[in-house]
């Protein structure tokens, strides 16, 4: 049998997330440890890549240290500490939550290759519990048919998406309650990517700070279907009528599994509000 | 038989991890001493790829040294000092467990095609408190 004369590329976009982790956890070796859920289901046939994991702050935390576990499937689950390898950690800083000043996500670039039925766990490690927690998003994607795809799969028809005008704050960190506004809606076949979304303020407003939640499609009254995947500040706007507002680009870069949301909300009540514009396309 | 006309690439993503590593072992050849078990394993009908290998502490560690050995599979096993090599060492720094600052892991690159059968262990140079994990990445052929 030859060994395979065509490159391997992945045919289906993968994110997943961990929900908030808000208890410490010492295991170094994933074991003893309850997972919500896990960062990263690796598909079961061919095996899937992971390109990069964020944390984000979920409030007012203490410093810490997120740590990333690879679990091989095997018998016996994360609770069989043979099974697991901590492959990652991730500097936790301090941080104060802010309702008009954004916190920055922090990323860990891991471009890497792992086997079928292989899986991501993320914990917080602390001497105390991290305070209003984090959340981990893992973003990749999954090989396709035996023996793997050959073929790249490239976006095939352009997808954007307006939002309605967002003026009401919603300090809320899961999106599951409060007011939050659409701004991209994947395809429902293949998925799609989102590359960025444009925020365009539409009068005076005060500085504030913008969320943006990926949702897996399901109700996103249930916080588990959201994930925090970035925010951002926006200025404080004064109307003009003989001079541009600037429009402010929130870099995503995400691909988005079939029938995934994107949805954003305010820190702070504004006047005259914003609009956004999710721009990106579909597999 | 002609020569291979068209490049190969790897079918299917492998990695390997070693548990946790705390005995040492001063062998140079991988012949003597207590083993750990494999580190990696090269699929047995095309081979595999080696991409890197990663090494993370586990807690409080004195400073050692990773020593990464392929073996052949030939007969006489890892005990036959010559179906060994040693291929290369890893500075392991001492690290003093915290719960509150990420401990660094240290890659080292291998790049390496591995003919079916062949595998890779690893070995520390000094026993250790905590310990070490080590994972392999790459793919079969």
């Amino acid at each position: 049998m030859p060994a395979g004369t065509t490159p391997l590329f992945v045919q289906n976009p993968n994110i997943g997330w961990s929900n908030a982790i808000i208890l410490a956890s010492t295991s170094k070796d994933g074991s003893g440890v309850t997972f919500d859920q896990p960062l990263f289901v690796g598909n079961t046939q061919n095996g899937s890549f992971v390109d990069y994991i964020r944390a984000r702050s979920l409030g007012t935390n203490n410093q810490g240290a997120g740590r990333i576990f690879l679990n091989n499937g095997a018998i016996g689950g994360t609770a069989q500490s043979n099974n697991n390898m901590l492959l990652t950690e991730i500097n936790l800083p301090s941080v104060t939550w802010s309702e008009t000043a954004a916190l920055p996500e922090l990323t860990s670039y891991l471009k890497m290759a792992i086997p079928a039925g292989y899986n991501l766990y993320a914990t917080v490690a602390n001497t105390i519990n991290a305070g209003a927690g984090w959340e981990f998003t893992a973003v990749g994607g999954d090989y396709g048919l035996i023996p793997g795809g050959g073929i790249p799969i490239f976006l095939r028809a352009p997808r954007l998406y307006f939002s309605n005008t967002l003026l009401t704050q919603n300090q809320t960190r899961y999106a599951n309650s409060g007011t939050i506004t659409q701004v991209f809606a994947a395809n429902t076949l293949n998925g799609s990517y989102l590359d960025h979304i444009r925020a365009k303020p539409i009068g005076t407003n005060v500085v504030t700070v913008v969320r943006v939640f990926i949702n897996n499609g399901q109700s996103t009254t249930l916080q588990n279907n959201n994930v925090l995947f970035t925010e951002l500040s926006l200025p404080a706007i004064t109307l003009n009528e003989a001079q541009a507002q600037p429009d402010v680009p929130i870099a995503i870069k995400a691909p988005l599994k079939p029938g995934y949301n994107v949805y954003v909300t305010l820190g702070t009540t504004v006047a005259a509000g914003w609009t956004f514009i999710g721009v990106g396309g579909d597999y | 038989m002609p020569a291979g006309t068209n490049p190969i690439f790897i079918n299917r993503p492998k990695v390997g991890f070693s548990n946790t590593i705390t005995a040492g072992n001063i062998s140079k050849d991988l012949s003597t001493g207590a083993l750990n078990p494999t580190l990696f394993q090269a699929n047995t009908l095309n081979g595999s790829y080696l991409d890197h290998i990663r090494a993370k502490p586990l807690g409080t560690n004195v400073a050692s040294v990773a020593r990464i050995f392929m073996h052949n599979g030939a007969v006489g096993g890892l005990a036959q000092a010559n179906n060994n090599a040693m291929i290369a060492e890893i500075t392991l720094i001492a690290t003093t467990t915290t719960e509150n600052t990420a401990q660094p892991e240290t890659i080292l690159p291998l790049k390496l095609a591995l003919p079916p059968g062949y595998n890779v262990h690893v070995l520390l140079g000094t026993a250790v408190a905590a310990g070490w994990t080590f994972g392999a990445f790459g793919g079969d052929y």
